[in-house]
């Protein structure tokens, strides 16, 4: 009964919400729920939808935003009653944990029960290091349902895997960990790798294994702010998020998550303000882009917020654009402009380059069908390009006089994919897929920005190529991939277009 | 009064107006500064041959550094960021028209003086001549008439026939708009017939255009044209974008046509409008091809133009030119506001040339100014001052635009020959970011997002229109392009993507279309694997929507063009659902050929540009 049960690594401790708002939080995903139920219901006998998709979808669309379905959630057209747009943030509570480990391949659902969520924290800390069964009913009462869904083992975990000690490692996905001599700070740690992938050849860099004194959280969506990974670190981690000045559909207002579990260290920063960590400065810039249109949206002031971070260290300056790129308030591009112009040129941009062409039909998946709320009409047939591209990161890079531009936020490692983020690393889809873009094209637009006659002229900007598990070493242009074991990509590289070819054969090939 | 027995200005004579230029460093309108620029930048073309423009772009800090100092440029500054406005804004009084050059297929070039009594109405005389008016009696235009007498420009030639169809696509950034009985002609940039086309493919002549009103999109000489405008005579309604005040980046030229003896000049500003006949002419923002996308030196210096909304009839056509996007606003944002203010939009007529390059390389342009406009910290910075396809295709679907005909890059041989658009009668590599094919607009159209497997096509239908075309559009909303007689496309069409071969198409790729569907049964019975009638329906919807035979009437038109039955037609669209299928089931073998193919294909390329 004393012995010590650590939780296992791959265990990952989502939270499932209670949800008492009229039409669902964003937190919960219960809007998405409901809107893609009524939309299951409106494209019925529509054919199916990949059949004369855009233009028969429109009467579908129209259905699906009369009265008795989205039209309810109006006050009038393209006017959201409040209470859907700003689900009261305190009618949304923690309910239970959805634990699934690997070895369970089903997810056991555990109540919180007695237990507050406040003292999620500091229950997983402990259980991170090693944890006899609890004392307190509800802390026991967990402790036991973790026990019987496998996620604990009574082994002490094996050392940390060395994830090096280059001043910049790229863990994956949209996370990147940064350190001098003195300090480690994470941007956006997401971790689901599971067992299969800590036994292979190619193992995934374990966050809280390497450790971090301060967490970067650029915005609120599952890839970027990851509950089950923030966890493990601890009641008293510092955590600087973007500010919110009210929960609403597109944004959760993370100060208030994350003290609801129990996070005591949390810096909300305004656009414009900065703080420090150790030795480095961390100022947080305008997020544009990933909002519902790029440009005329039902409710404007009401926006996914987020921060680009630029952050000052010993060794460099970085800056982690994330899923950036223009909408009605502004220009990802601008911001690399006026920032270089006060902060300087940057050593290396972490650039996203998913651009997402979507019509806004598309938007209605589980995930993010909010996103459709906020779409006026006019709007259905217009493509929505809501995060940079390859040649829009390209142009961010420039602008921001980066030495190197790393491609990044797109997975990059099977246990991404695996979880429907990114394409799959070993190359089967398209270089230039809409939704899932490989990195290597924007090395491959980086060649081919311009041309004179058959003369391709490439950026004054440098791509590095970095892989899930890769260090970078150097400054500026000079900086290169470290790689290796056990983080060394097993993959070949994907093979580029030949010069000369025409870029429509190869990239719809 | 016919002109068919009197002399009048032949078809095929091509007039450029020369002027005097007295400013020091010279303006925009004589292409003296032009020429200048292109010389104060020796140095970076020396170095483009030396070390390739690669070397430039990658060094541009410290090169423009050293370039813009030197001489010739540094005069362009008054400090640092800073230019000297006399530099642009030349006195637009110290040019002056002074001479007309003449070229007529198979001789020289000639310079004819413009006689001082005839300065200031050139534009009467030659639209008189244009019109088979009599030699005249006074003195200056007497010699003039007689100059071109001498060098064979006069001559009894019939007027050509009327064009066909609603709009006619003359070629580059000239439309002809017909609304009502009113016939709107855009940025007339006509180049003369010659032996060195083919015979049934010759150039639209100016006086097949018959403006009732002219407008123009911008300064720029191919879409401002003194020698087209002056065959249209002193009188015709022009309609040109209000300039502040001339400089480097613009020609004022409402003051250059009244200048010339135009006597009906309306300068618009953004958002004015005017009616003429059945048309309503409404002037909105030209955004784009300034000299960067962001900030520049001396905003207030444009490149001043207006794009165009033409309506009347129950037809509404939209025209952008070279737009795109700039510091003060995006062709995307106006699109919507457009659909908005005035409602959905019929045809498109849109540029898509990108034009994505770096400041070092503007010396290599015809907007070789835009160098100096652009601020230290965007040396390095690409700048795509133009729309492309897939921005063309964004602002047509906010205009909720029918169709959109990708335009204003020359298209048929008059144009390429002087290096205006990509040649399109032999198979090059396409410069997406400079010189694109129309193509790419239908190709972006047909491809814009994917679901699943499928690839998504916008609602805006995209329609090829070469120049010499007109198109039709139907009551039902549908639209035909029709060639004008003596103006058919004589080069083989772009692969449409269908499945049936095109008259231009290789007969060995279609050939190969065949031998796949007879193929791709056995291969699927092998897997186990077979087509179902649903999958067929969905490709049949697919392709109709892509060639606009959505509606069963036009479907059964087609088919019966075809000479296709439908059971024909299902038959081909079953085999091809078979031959996708086993695609599909080969796709990572296929996707690790495919760069190799690549790489074969280019061999007949480089053979063609390294033959001796």
């Amino acid at each position: 009964v004393t012995a010590r049960y650590f939780l296992r690594d791959t265990v990952r401790i989502d939270l499932s919400y209670r949800d008492d708002t009229a039409w669902g939080s964003a937190v919960s995903g219960r809007i998405d729920r409901l809107i893609v139920g009524m939309a299951g219901k409106a494209f019925r006998g529509s054919n199916g939808q990949a059949r004369d998709f855009l233009t028969s979808a429109q009467d579908s669309l129209r259905r699906l935003c009369q009265p008795g379905a989205l039209g309810d959630l109006y006050l009038r057209p393209g006017v959201l009653r409040s209470e859907c747009l700003y689900p009261d943030e305190q009618l949304v509570r923690p309910r239970s944990l959805v634990v699934s480990a690997s070895q369970a391949d089903v997810a056991s659902e555990l109540p919180l029960g007695e237990l507050a969520p406040r003292e999620l924290a500091g229950f997983f800390v402990d259980l991170r290091h090693g944890m006899p069964a609890p004392s307190s009913a509800g802390a026991r009462a967990l402790w036991q349902g973790l026990l019987n869904a496998g996620a604990l083992t009574p082994a002490e975990p094996e050392p940390a895997v060395s994830a090096g000690d280059q001043p910049v490692t790229f863990v994956g996905h949209a996370t990147v960990l940064l350190r001098d001599e003195a300090t480690r700070l994470l941007i956006d740690p997401l971790f689901v790798a599971d067992q299969a992938d800590l036994r292979d050849r190619y193992a995934p860099v374990v966050p809280w294994r390497v450790g971090a004194d301060a967490v970067l959280i650029t915005h609120s969506h599952g890839d970027h702010y990851d509950p089950s990974t923030l966890l493990r670190f601890g009641p008293d981690i510092r955590l600087i998020v973007p500010y919110v000045a009210r929960e609403s559909l597109l944004a959760l207002d993370l100060a208030y998550r994350l003290r609801e579990l129990g996070f005591r260290n949390v810096t909300a920063l305004r656009w414009g303000e900065e703080t420090s960590v150790g030795g480095f400065r961390i100022v947080a810039l305008p997020f544009y882009g990933e909002q519902p249109t790029t440009e005329h949206s039902h409710h404007p002031e009401v926006r996914n917020a987020g921060n680009v971070y630029l952050v000052e260290g010993r060794h460099g300056r970085y800056a982690f654009t994330a899923d950036s790129g223009r909408d009605g308030a502004g220009d990802v591009r601008s911001v690399a402009r006026e920032a270089r112009q006060s902060f300087g040129p940057l050593d290396i941009l972490f650039a996203g380059f998913r651009n997402w062409s979507l019509y806004p039909v598309q938007y209605l998946n589980p995930v993010f069908a909010r996103y459709f709320l906020f779409v006026p009409p006019s709007e259905w047939t217009v493509r929505q390009s809501i995060m940079n591209d390859a040649d829009a990161a390209l142009d961010t890079a420039e602008a921001w006089n980066a030495g190197v531009v790393v491609p990044y936020a797109n997975g990059g490692a099977a246990w991404y994919h695996r979880r429907l983020i990114g394409p799959a690393p070993e190359g089967r889809g398209n270089l230039d897929d809409p939704f899932d873009p490989y990195p290597e094209l924007v090395a491959d637009r980086c060649e081919r920005r311009s041309m004179v006659g058959a003369t391709a002229i490439g950026s004054p900007v440098r791509v590095v190529l970095a892989r899930p598990g890769d260090g970078l070493v150097g400054k500026g242009r000079d900086t290169a991939v470290a790689r290796k074991a056990p983080h060394a990509w097993p993959y070949d590289e994907r093979r580029r277009r030949p010069a000369g070819a025409p870029p429509h054969e190869a990239l719809h090939g | 009064m016919s002109a068919d027995s009197q002399p009048r200005l032949r078809d095929d004579v091509r007039l450029d107006v020369n002027y005097q230029d007295r400013d020091p460093y010279g303006t925009a309108v004589s292409g003296k500064a032009l020429q200048r620029v292109k010389r104060d930048a020796g140095r970076l073309r020396q170095l483009w041959q030396e070390r390739g423009i690669q070397y430039t772009v990658t060094h541009a800090r410290a090169l423009l550094e050293e370039v813009l100092s030197g001489d010739g440029f540094r005069d362009f500054y008054r400090g640092p960021e800073v230019l000297r406005e006399e530099r642009v804004y030349p006195d637009p009084r110290a040019a002056q028209p002074i001479s007309l050059t003449i070229r007529r297929s198979g001789l020289a070039p000639a310079v004819v003086d413009l006689p001082a009594s005839v300065g200031h109405e050139v534009a009467r005389w030659l639209g008189a001549w244009q019109a088979g008016e009599a030699a005249p009696r006074q003195p200056g235009a007497r010699s003039l008439w007689d100059a071109l007498e001498r060098l064979g420009c006069l001559a009894p030639e019939a007027a050509p026939p009327r064009l066909t169809g609603d709009a006619t696509f003359v070629g580059h950034a000239t439309v002809v708009i017909r609304v009502g009985s009113t016939t709107v002609v855009v940025d007339p940039f006509v180049l003369p017939r010659g032996p060195a086309y083919p015979e049934g493919y010759q150039p639209l002549a100016a006086s097949s255009l018959r403006p009732d009103v002219v407008v123009i999109t911008h300064s720029h000489a191919d879409h401002f044209d003194a020698g087209t405008l002056l065959r249209f005579g002193a009188h015709v309604r022009i309609v040109v974008p209000a300039v502040a005040r001339e400089s480097l980046l613009a020609i004022d030229m409402a003051y250059r046509l009244r200048e010339l003896g135009f006597t009906n000049v309306t300068a618009l500003r953004w958002f004015d409008e005017i009616v003429v006949g059945d048309a309503t002419i409404r002037a909105l923002p030209f955004y784009g091809e300034q000299p960067t996308t962001e900030s520049v030196l001396l905003p207030e210096a444009r490149n001043f133009g207006n794009t165009y909304c033409i309506e009347g009839n129950g037809r509404r056509y939209v025209v952008l030119a070279d737009a795109g996007r700039d510091h003060s606003g995006d062709t995307c944002t106006l699109a919507a506001g457009i659909a908005g203010r005035y409602g959905p939009v019929d045809v498109l007529f849109g540029g898509y040339r990108s034009w994505a390059i770096y400041p070092v390389q503007y010396p290599l342009t015809s907007v070789p100014f835009h160098l100096l406009f652009v601020p230290r910290a965007q040396w390095t910075v690409r700048q795509e001052i133009m729309n492309n396809a897939h921005a063309l295709l964004d602002a047509a679907e906010r205009m909720q635009a029918r169709f959109v005909v990708p335009y204003a890059d020359g298209g048929a041989p008059w144009y390429w020959e002087r290096g205006l658009g990509p040649r399109l009668d032999v198979r090059e590599p396409d410069n997406v970011h400079f010189e694109p094919r129309p193509d790419q607009v239908v190709e972006a159209a047909r491809s814009r997002s994917a679901f699943g497997a499928l690839a998504l096509a916008s609602p805006v239908r995209a329609l090829l229109m070469r120049p010499g075309d007109s198109l039709q559009l139907g009551a039902d909303g549908d639209a035909r392009v029709v060639a004008n007689d003596g103006h058919r496309w004589p080069y083989g069409e772009a692969d449409a993507g269908g499945l049936t071969g095109t008259d231009g198409e290789p007969q060995g790729l279609t050939r190969k279309r065949v031998l796949l569907r007879l193929l791709s049964w056995a291969e699927l019975a092998r897997r186990g694997e077979q087509v179902d009638e649903a999958e067929v329906q969905l490709v049949s919807d697919q392709l109709r929507r892509i060639h606009g035979l959505h509606q069963a009437g036009s479907m059964r038109a087609w088919l019966a063009d075809a000479g296709l039955s439908s059971a024909e037609y299902t038959d081909i669209v079953r085999d091809w659902c078979a031959v996708v299928k086993v695609e599909t089931a080969f796709q990572q073998e296929i996707q690790a050929l495919i760069g190799g193919q690549n790489a074969f294909a280019s061999m007949r390329l480089f053979a063609g540009s390294h033959s001796p």
